[in-house]
């Protein structure tokens, strides 16, 4: 018979061998082998190729034969920059340490509709409020609200002081116009403010498996009514399309409240939460990996349609009038 | 009439006597019984704390491996009877894991683990035990450079079988124990994280808790999945009938279903074994 301790000792030699077995070892860091890394990922994981028309491996077989185990940093760099690029998607960035990858195009190719300036020296003045995040200033009888990052939390405090002066006022202008986003929860915290009751403002789904249409099912995003108290007047947002992600998210949200209006250009969209990745070379990347669609089953990732289209226009801007917060206001007063 | 009063109460106490009585008596009985199956066992605890060299890959993270030390800690109920052997094992596990580009995770694992031997009535002599165990564990990991979705766990109840090798010896007139456990779970269920989030797939808000946990839970089935653990420990008998050792084990789980996710842990502790009773 075979003595126990015998049998402990293949044990344990075959436990300690387990480690590379288990333990998957780590992919290597040749360009090549990165090249496949990310675009593997992207493949897996990205959610708008059938959306967007996208053939990936057609990509893949565009872009792989110019890697070469050769090429330098800089060349790989940019050869998965322009991979990634074909995404057209705003929620996508290569980080190296030396650049970041990205693609804009989803506001570079139209109007600006926002001067920074015209905004500070006739809008808010010398003598605006700041609440946190929250410029504001009283334009008439009507409060002007800038809000120019989600990414910047609104406290409790700031909301219930913006709160306070809008029930003093005629009406609410939110100005969100070139405000790229930041967390959803200041988008959602804020449009609560202005909820009066529970409201269902999209759908969302979140990649499920390695296949284009592999999702989870759709699930009902919503607004609450804010338990500090809400606003129950007339809100117009003012969007264009450099309103992005989380902005994006809160145009809808604010569109389907019936005492608010969207009003100027469309948002530039990010309706796809991005999710991270790593390559052995030290390289970072994100891209979405979820779909949201608007009540009428549009994609928020083509951006929010505005009630009112209204693009700022150049002879009110040298006359010292920002035409869309004129139409904003004349929108208020008509109510 | 007072005369039949008297009678009846009479009858009524004599009756709630014989009733204490057999309460007394069942009472006793049952004393007795516990006695005696307390009198046949003994009880110990062990306290260990330690370090684990620990490497862990989540797929629905990153096709690189996390590593790092782990500061590890374990607490096993011993319960000793004639014919079998049972230990409750609580253990925890907490550390800051990287990979080579130099990203990092937290991961911290809680489990409980149990295993039953049996065997005749001489457990402490030079023998190999068989039995059974139980493992239950919980691991979750955040990683510190993902702004979303950085949040990931899996979960574990399975069983299998288990074995046990004992080997008291005496060096230097002093008396040591040699024990080794090991362990290898065969069937059960895990519930993991999704494919890109930290929630289960066929998780739903809308769900109740009890519906959520059936409809998140996925077989754990041998061959495609993997846990198995090895401890060997070494104690040193204090004339006290305490005991400290010193315990080295392996474990090692892989969780295929959905995103992979691979770990392989191994761990060096002080133990200190306490005699109950």
């Amino acid at each position: 018979m075979v003595k126990p301790i015998w049998i402990f000792s293949i044990l344990v030699i075959f436990c300690c061998s387990c480690e590379q077995w288990v333990m998957p070892k780590d992919p290597g860091t040749d360009p090549v082998e990165v090249f496949d890394q990310l675009w593997e990922d992207v493949y897996e994981r990205y959610s708008f190729f059938d959306h967007k028309n996208l053939d990936w491996e057609q990509v893949r077989a565009q872009y792989r034969p110019e890697v070469e185990d050769e090429m330098g940093q800089l060349e790989l760099y940019e050869l998965l920059a322009d991979m990634l690029f074909e995404l057209r998607d705003g929620h996508v960035n290569l980080s190296t340490g030396f650049n970041r990858s990205r693609n804009w195009e989803w506001y570079q190719e139209f109007p600006v509709n926002y001067d920074e300036n015209l905004i500070e020296e006739v809008y808010l003045g010398r003598d605006y409020w700041i609440s946190g995040p929250l410029s504001h200033q009283m334009i008439g009888d009507i409060l002007y609200v800038n809000y120019r990052s989600f990414a910047q939390t609104i406290s409790t405090a700031n909301l219930q002081v913006v709160l306070e002066r809008a029930r003093r006022s005629r009406g609410l202008i939110i100005d969100v116009r070139n405000n790229g986003g930041g967390n959803l929860s200041n988008a959602s915290l804020l449009a609560s403010a202005f909820a009066s009751e529970e409201t269902v403002y999209a759908r969302q789904r979140i990649k499920s498996g390695p296949g284009t249409n592999d999702f989870g099912p759709w699930r009902d995003m919503k607004i609450s009514p804010w338990e500090e108290g809400t606003f129950s007047g007339p809100v117009i947002v003012l969007t264009n399309r450099r309103s992005y992600s989380a902005t994006t998210f809160f145009a809808q949200m604010m569109k389907v409240l019936p005492n608010a209006i969207t009003l100027g250009d469309q948002t530039g969209g990010g309706g796809g939460t991005p999710v991270f990745g790593e390559l052995t070379n030290g390289w970072t990347y994100r891209f979405s990996a979820t779909q949201t669609v608007d009540l009428e089953e549009r994609q928020l990732e083509d951006g929010v349609l505005t009630d009112l289209r209204v693009d700022l226009s150049e002879l009110a801007v040298r006359r010292g009038e920002d035409n869309m917060i004129s139409a904003a206001i004349a929108v208020i007063r008509q109510q | 009439m007072n005369y039949l009063l008297a009678y009846v109460f009479l009858n009524e106490f004599v009756i709630m006597l014989i009733k204490i009585v057999f309460l007394f008596k069942v009472g006793l009985f049952s004393c007795l019984i516990a006695f005696q199956a307390y009198s046949q066992s003994s009880g110990a605890l062990h306290l260990s704390t330690g370090i684990q060299d620990f490497t862990t890959r989540d797929q629905g993270f990153s096709s690189m491996n996390y590593g790092g030390i782990r500061t590890a800690s374990k607490a096993i109920f011993q319960l000793n009877k004639a014919h079998k052997t049972e230990l409750f094992q609580f253990e925890f596990a907490y550390g800051n894991l990287k990979n080579r580009i130099g990203n990092s995770l937290n991961g911290m694992s809680i489990g409980l683990l149990n295993h039953t031997f049996y065997h005749r009535n001489k457990p402490l002599e030079r023998k190999l035990h068989w039995g059974w165990s139980n493992q239950n564990v919980f691991h979750i990991r955040s990683h510190n450079g993902f702004s979303n979705y950085s949040l990931r766990y899996d979960y574990l109840t399975a069983f299998g079988p288990s074995a046990r090798y004992l080997w008291p010896f005496q060096w230097e007139e002093q008396r040591f124990e040699w024990e080794t456990i090991a362990h290898l779970q065969v069937l059960g269920f895990q519930i993991k994280s999704g494919y890109i989030g930290a929630d289960p797939e066929g998780f739903s808000e809308e769900n109740a808790a009890t519906g959520n946990f059936l409809k998140s839970m996925k077989p754990f089935i041998i061959g495609r999945d993997w846990s198995m653990g090895l401890n060997s420990s070494l104690y040193w008998s204090l004339p006290s009938e305490n005991s400290l050792g010193l315990r080295y084990g392996l474990s090692m789980m892989a969780l295929n279903e959905g995103q992979p996710v691979s770990r392989f842990g191994s761990a060096l502790e002080l133990v200190l074994k306490v005699k109950l009773w």
